[in-house]
């Protein structure tokens, strides 16, 4: 009947039109696809400084409190980071900005700005702590509180974005504590869950809601 | 007999209304030219479901400034949030009664 199909189809506006306007929906899959990339590209370039560094402390004692690394090594780990995570946070803007255009919203709309936020908060809090960590020579415990705090960040902002981003959030936060667990293992549980998770999240979502 | 079609809301037979609804309900408030982003609409035409909406107690309206500029928000009353419900509850009805 005609009539019905109306209703049906008005309730399904409705149900768009609340998602549009509260949830950030642009996040492209692949964003996480391009992050994952970058992520297995550093750890791949820093893997041989890595296992030297990592023979070094372990022969040298005490294994959860790591003695600070030669400063060199140090800034060279830090510089890897800080360029691996300014590249993938670029790339996932532009395939974001892309997908933003062909949906048709805007990029920094209110929801735009609410995901940020939300996300920037447990972020920054993180950022802190493993700079602390760091401070505190307690090397081991850096990837570990970058895995559990980003996953927070990400569970905290699913509510403004698409649903799925939570499910990425929760592996995050496990394979973090496993971490803590397998103190030394850091960069392998970091190229997991920067690199392969990001990846596999990216593929499924863009095979859900992009692919033509 | 129980007809469900008394339930559905006059107001609310309106695409655009029903977007502009949507989105009150689901945000604290919602500006004008986020709303037109949304729904899609000119403004003399969206400015008018608006007041229309206004006129039935359903929205409230707020004017403020962003530095000069004027930013009109809108947000859900008591009213309109009761109505809006009753009117889902009244389509979801409808439908499964055909089932």
């Amino acid at each position: 009947m005609k009539e019905e199909q109306k209703h049906i189809e008005a309730l399904h506006d409705i149900k768009d039109m609340m998602n549009r306007s509260s949830r950030f929906i642009s996040l492209s899959g692949l964003s996480g696809i391009s992050a994952g990339l970058c992520a297995l590209a550093a750890t791949i370039y820093i893997w041989p400084v890595w296992l030297a560094v990592r023979e070094k402390l372990r022969t040298g004692g005490d294994l959860q409190v790591y003695p600070y690394p030669a400063t060199d090594v140090q800034r060279l780990l830090i510089m890897t980071g800080i360029v691996t995570f300014l590249t993938a946070l670029l790339l996932a803007l532009l395939f974001t900005w892309m997908r933003s255009r062909k949906t048709n919203t805007s990029m920094w709309g209110s929801t735009a700005k609410r995901l940020m936020t939300n996300t920037a908060i447990p972020l920054i809090a993180g950022g802190l702590v493993t700079y602390r960590l760091l401070d505190l020579e307690l090397v081991g415990l850096i990837a570990p509180s970058c895995l559990i705090f980003y996953g927070l960040a990400l569970l905290n902002g699913s509510k403004y974005t698409v649903s799925e981003i939570r499910w990425l959030g929760i592996c995050e936060i496990i394979l973090g504590i496993i971490n803590l667990w397998f103190i030394g293992y850091g960069l392998v549980a970091w190229a997991i869950g920067f690199g392969v998770l990001h990846i596999l999240y990216g593929a499924l979502m863009w095979w859900k809601y992009e692919r033509v | 007999m129980n007809n469900p079609i008394e339930h559905l809301n006059k107001v609310f037979d309106s695409r655009i209304r029903l977007g502009i609804m949507s989105a009150v309900m689901v945000n604290a408030e919602v500006n004008f030219n986020e709303l037109k982003e949304l729904i899609q609409v000119t403004d003399g035409n969206l400015a008018s479901h608006l007041k229309t909406l206004e006129e039935n107690n359903y929205i409230k309206v707020n004017k403020g400034f962003i530095g000069r500029k004027t930013n009109t928000t809108y947000a859900v009353t008591k009213a309109g949030e009761k109505a809006f419900k009753s009117h889902l509850e009244a389509l979801e009805k409808m439908i499964k009664g055909i089932h």
